[in-house]
């Protein structure tokens, strides 16, 4: 039996990391990413738009273009997006 | 952290990008690549194969979260280079089932479940129950007994 069913207080590598949906000045809080879709903490009816994943990995900040084929809508969990290219 | 060699193979054999490494620990390193995922690359065969399980019962559950916190979805996985890949989730969130039992767990022995309930609360503080509410509703949801938690694996506060 082990003696301790909790492992010892994190010693690797945990970054920081927050995503956000910038899409027509607007910026929107990121849950989760997935290949094809983004799901949003508080999502907006937004029309069809091109839009920038930001992500900020312990400050160090990459965007992704992506499109909003759909739009965005309030009542979805998944906005299904288009990835386009990474700038760096 | 440098890229792991089968990791690298995973990406290139898929035609994507490693970008930036999201974790490392005591089970493995996870990257973030360029098509929006992660890939969590495991040391050990067993260990792989359960946090697999795992993440196969959550998928088929269909379970995105658990009591509010977010937890990623399996998107793909190879079991010789013992890497999954998955979506990414941002706090607050669930996540690495490395260590989790799916439906039985080990008849442990009281001491130790009294001294693990007493570490959870020294490591969460007034969380502690929140905690317990997070890890029994994933065993009545997923079946999933989760018992090594930490600060880096089940986060409350973006």
């Amino acid at each position: 039996m082990p003696e301790s069913l909790l492992s010892a207080p994190a010693t690797g590598y945990s970054p920081r990391l927050q995503m956000t949906l910038r899409v027509g000045g607007r910026d929107f809080d990121i849950a989760e990413s997935g290949p094809d879709f983004v799901a949003l903490r508080d999502a907006a009816d937004v029309e069809a738009a091109e839009a920038c994943i930001i992500t900020d990995i312990d400050g160090e900040v990459d965007e992704v273009m992506v499109g909003l084929a759909d739009g965005i809508r309030a009542d979805r969990d998944e906005q299904p997006i288009i990835r386009r290219k990474r700038r760096a | 952290m440098e890229l792991p060699i089968e990791l690298e193979w995973y990406l290139v054999h898929r035609k994507l990008e490693p970008v930036k490494p999201l974790g490392e620990g005591k089970d493995g390193a996870v990257w973030r690549h360029d098509g929006g995922l992660c890939a969590k690359i495991h040391h050990v065969r067993d260990v792989y194969f359960r946090e697999l399980h795992c993440y196969r019962r959550l998928r088929a559950r269909r379970i995105r979260h658990v009591l509010g916190l977010r937890v990623p979805q399996l998107i793909d996985h190879d079991d010789d280079r013992l890497i999954i890949e998955m979506s990414i989730v941002t706090p607050p969130f669930l996540l690495d089932f490395a260590s989790a039992y799916l439906d039985t767990p080990p008849d442990f022995p009281a001491e130790v479940l009294t001294q693990w309930h007493e570490e959870l609360e020294g490591r969460f503080g007034p969380r502690y129950g929140d905690v317990l509410s997070v890890l029994n509703e994933l065993k009545r949801t997923a079946g999933i007994h989760l018992f090594d938690v930490h600060a880096d694996n089940l986060k409350f506060e973006r």
